[in-house]
Order: structure tokens, then sequence, then C-alpha cells
């Protein structure tokens, strides 16, 4: 199956929604924590584990402290699950 | 003395830059020789043995754990170890060791290890990297005794760079700002700290006089290495962000420290609760899991600090204070809902009342530092501690206060910083502002207006 950014952000999506009990939230690649107040250092690591799940991969930890924004959660995902 | 403020850590730097200038594509080991150099003059040969043994120790782990990943526990356990043994935590501490063994650069050669140890061990590739490129990082002279905590692959992007022409200007202020701060501000706020009389005023003060110490010669520190940094083309990161605006504690340590409070988040605190919220279904206890993740991850970094009850308790009190903070929000959010709590959150006598009990919050945690033992047997009587208690409150109320005026005077200060820049922009303007700052500090060193402040390491 090939993933495309739109096909992995809009999968995002709805794990954010999930995550932050919010059906109306809309995120881009340029979201960050800061347009979403309750995106702290914890719903980071749920975001995180949710997305593994839906994805059905594994992030290091390490590597996902680096994240600054929606885009490059995407473009992570897409190295890992080879869109 | 042996840190930034000696001759020879200047001497040393000033050589560094002069043949990474005339040389650039030996910057690598030219910044290990320098750092080796600097660590050779602070003591024999037996006394840092042991120092030189960590850096021998993680160096052959990080090729090691790259070949067998499986071993990574197993080689961290031993560098947490010999650093244990090196900065004289218990049980190590039992073990014989040199007499007063040299520990400097110790705290941060760790976390530049663990850091290459963890991504070695996950396959993480450097294209092109070679020895020189780890040990340079590992001993770089300028971020050597005191940060910032640069990561692996910012340094070596950089380092395979070629140096960027010019850049002289802003790095030279920088490091007068940097001398200017460590031998002058941090001076007086020091000896402020130590000349209050025991009344609640007197512990207020000293408990904010401290703070300060601690802020103007640490960030003049980080100055000096970045400055330093930038002459021979490495851009280490910044390590504060105006952290005395900051509204709660977990904010200010956002601002405060920030390459060690990162590395914590990222080596720690991310591990630990993405274990704990993997193996917890139930959705509704992750918030609490994040609460337990920050008080261990924040007492383990008071802990690193060193060995002992003061950092015992430092750690205890950092974990006590992140906690304290998520819980509050965790329990905002729940008993006002999303649109309340942003609302509290802007209001700016709210601010204002949260940013002094931030102040006075990591003043206490900085008393670990410098207060004596007598404090409990002070505490035991009811007048000192009324007395303590009040010069809390009286700390609280005037940083609240203090700061809230400071705050607003942001864009004055940015438009005076800006025309500054301007003026020294210029050749004449440089000349001034340099010539300015090295008369200030050697007056200042010359006259012994203050006794020097130790540096923070």
């Amino acid at each position: 199956m090939t993933h495309t950014r739109e096909s992995v952000r809009t999968r995002l999506q709805d794990v954010f929604r999930d995550v932050f009990e919010d059906d109306n939230l809309m995120i881009s690649d340029e979201t960050t924590a800061r347009e979403i107040p309750e995106w702290d250092s914890i719903t980071h690591i749920t975001l995180v584990v949710a997305a593994e799940k839906v994805f059905s991969i594994q992030l290091r930890a390490a590597e996902v402290g680096k994240l600054a924004n929606v885009g490059q959660m995407v473009d992570l995902l897409l190295v890992r699950i080879g869109g | 003395m042996g840190g930034v403020i000696s001759g020879v850590y200047l001497i040393i730097n000033a050589i560094l830059v002069l043949v990474c200038r005339t040389l650039p594509p030996y910057r690598s080991i030219l910044l290990a020789i320098a750092g080796l150099t600097w660590w050779s003059t602070l003591g024999d040969l037996s006394s840092l043995t042991p120092g030189l043994g960590l850096l021998v120790l993680g160096y052959v782990g990080i090729y090691v754990v790259r070949a067998c990943p499986t071993l990574l526990g197993a080689v961290v356990c031993l560098v947490l170890s010999w650093f244990a043994w090196l900065r004289l935590y218990p049980p190590f501490s039992l073990i014989p060791h040199p007499i007063s063994m040299i520990d400097v650069g110790s705290m941060f050669l760790l976390f530049r290890l663990l850091h290459l140890l963890v991504e070695s061990a996950a396959g993480v590739s450097y294209p092109g990297v070679r020895p020189q490129h780890i040990l340079g990082y590992l001993l770089a002279l300028p971020a050597f005794s005191s940060g910032p905590i640069q990561r692996f692959d910012d340094f070596h992007q950089q380092i395979q760079r070629p140096t960027p022409p010019g850049g002289w200007a802003p790095a030279l202020l920088r490091v007068g700002d940097g001398y200017l701060k460590l031998v002058v501000v941090s001076a007086l706020f020091l000896e402020w700290s130590q000349t209050t009389p025991a009344s609640p005023l007197g512990y207020a003060t000293s408990l904010g006089a401290y703070t300060l110490y601690l802020y103007a010669n640490f960030s003049g520190v980080t100055d000096i290495a970045i400055g330093f940094g930038r002459m021979v083309g490495l851009n280490f990161p910044e390590n504060f962000d105006r952290p005395l605006e900051a509204t709660n504690f977990l904010d200010f340590w956002n601002r405060w420290h920030i390459s060690a409070s990162q590395w914590c988040r990222d080596y720690i605190f991310n591990p630990l609760l993405k274990s704990l919220v993997s193996y917890t279904p139930t959705a509704a206890y992750h918030p609490w899991l994040g609460v337990l993740s920050l008080l261990i991850t924040f007492f383990l970094m008071g802990l690193w600090h060193g060995p002992g009850p003061a950092f015992v308790l430092y750690g205890i009190l950092l974990g006590i204070g992140a906690a304290i903070v998520k819980t509050w929000q965790l329990l905002l959010r729940r008993h006002l809902g999303k649109t309340l709590t942003r609302s509290l959150n802007q209001s700016g006598f709210y601010a204002a009342g949260c940013r002094g009990l931030t102040f006075t919050w990591m003043s206490l945690c900085l008393a670990c530092f410098w207060m004596d033992k007598t404090i409990f047997q002070d505490l035991g009587e009811v007048s000192k501690a009324r007395d303590w208690a009040m010069g809390l409150v009286m700390l609280w109320a005037a940083s609240s206060v203090i700061l809230e005026l400071w705050s607003k005077l942001d864009p004055l200060r940015a438009s005076v910083h800006a025309r500054m820049e301007s003026l020294q922009a210029h050749v004449v303007g440089l000349q001034i502002g340099l010539a300015c700052r090295a008369a200030i500090v050697i007056l200042f060193m010359m006259l012994q207006v203050r006794p020097l402040p130790p540096q923070v390491y």
C-alpha cells in the first residue's frame, strides 16, 4: 500500500481528534503545540503511542522529542511506514 | 582558579580560534586537543585519570553498542557506575580513588556520552563520521565544562561545513557580555545573598539574590561558550530564554538550562512515559502517569548535580514543583474546562502571581546549594520557622510585582538592544562596546571590588 503525505496527515488528524477529544480539530503541517494549548509533553507521548498503534510502527522516544510541528511528525511517519 | 575566568582558558580558546580559522578541515581534532590541553592544566595525571577513564570507557562503548546494540544496557550501567565513582556517589564512593579526583566537565561529558550511546545502539547513521568528529564533540573546549549540551547530529553537520567568514563582532560581544555577567553581576548578587540579616526580609533577599547570582553566573558562562563556539564555526544551542518571565515551574525549565532540560525530556521523561503509557490501555490514567514521570525525571535531574543530601533534597523539591504544576493544570482543565482555563492563564493578575510563585519555588530549590544544616535546627523553633515562612511570602509578593514590571519593559529592552546592536555593527562601535566591557571587568578584578565568584559547573 502506498502512503501519501495527505493520507498520513488525514489519519494523523483522527489521532489528534481522539487524543484531544475534539471532533472539529483541524491540523496542518504548520500546526504546533502553541496552537493547541492541551498539547503538552504528556499528551505528546499519548499522541505518539496512539500514532504507533494506528500506523503499526515503533518510534524511538529520543526522536519524538525533536518534533517541532505536525509536518515533522508526518515526515517521520512517512519514513517509518515507507511511504 | 581553573574555570572560564582563568587566563589559561582564554589563551587556549584564543589559540584554538586562530588555528581553527587557519586550518578549518582539522577543527574536530583541534577542538579535542584544546579540550584535553585545558583539562590537563587542572591537575596532575593521577587526579585526571578517572575523568579520562570515563571518556575512554564511553568512547569505546559507542563502538561496542554500534556493533552489538543489545549490550546498550550493560555499557550504560558501566558508564553510569564509573561516573558515580568519579563524582563520589554512594556506594561507589567506597571504592578507593586517587586523592582529589578532577571531575570538571564530567557531568556534561556523561550527557554527551549517553546521547551517543543511545543513538549508536539505535543504528542512527551519520554519513562521513570519523573518530576525530566524536572526540571533537565530546571534548569541544568552549562548551566542555558547563555546556550547552549540543546534539551530535548538529555538531557533525556544522563541523563538515566551512567556517562562515566574518561574524567576529557578535561573537566577541557575546564573550564580553558573558565575562561581564560572570565577573561583575554574579559577584554582586552573590555578596548580596550572603550579607543579609536573620529576618524575614533578610531570608527573602538571600533566596532571591542567590537565584539571580546563579542566573548571571551560568548564563554568563553559556554566553562565553556560545561566543567562542561561533568563532570556530559552531552554533551551540541557546541555554536560556528569559526564564524569570516563566509563569509556571515547567515553563521555567523550558527556558532555564534548556539543553539539559531537553536532554532529560528525550532520554528520561519520554522513554519512561512512553513505556508506562504503552502498558496502560486506560487513557484516563495517562495524565497521572505523566505526573509520575515528571516527578522521577526532575528528581534524577537534581541528583545529577551531585551526591549528598543537599542534591537529593534539591531533586525532591524540583520533582514536587513539576508534579504540582502539572496536577494543577490537569485539575483546572477538568473543573474549569478548556475555555475558562485559557482565560485564567491569560489574566494579568493571575500570571503575575504565578510568575512570582515560580521564582520563589526555584529560589527555595536552589537554597539546597547554599544553606547549611542549621536550617533544620532553625525550622525546629517556631519563631524561626515563622520568619522563614514570612520570608517566602515576602519573596513571592515582591517577585510577582518586580517580574511583572520587568516583563512590561520587554519592548523597551528589545528596542535598546536592537539600537546597541546596530551601533556595534560598525567597527568603531564594536571597539567601543568591547573596550567598555573589558574595562569594567578588568577594573572590577583589579580593584577587587568584590571577590571573584566561583564558576557554576
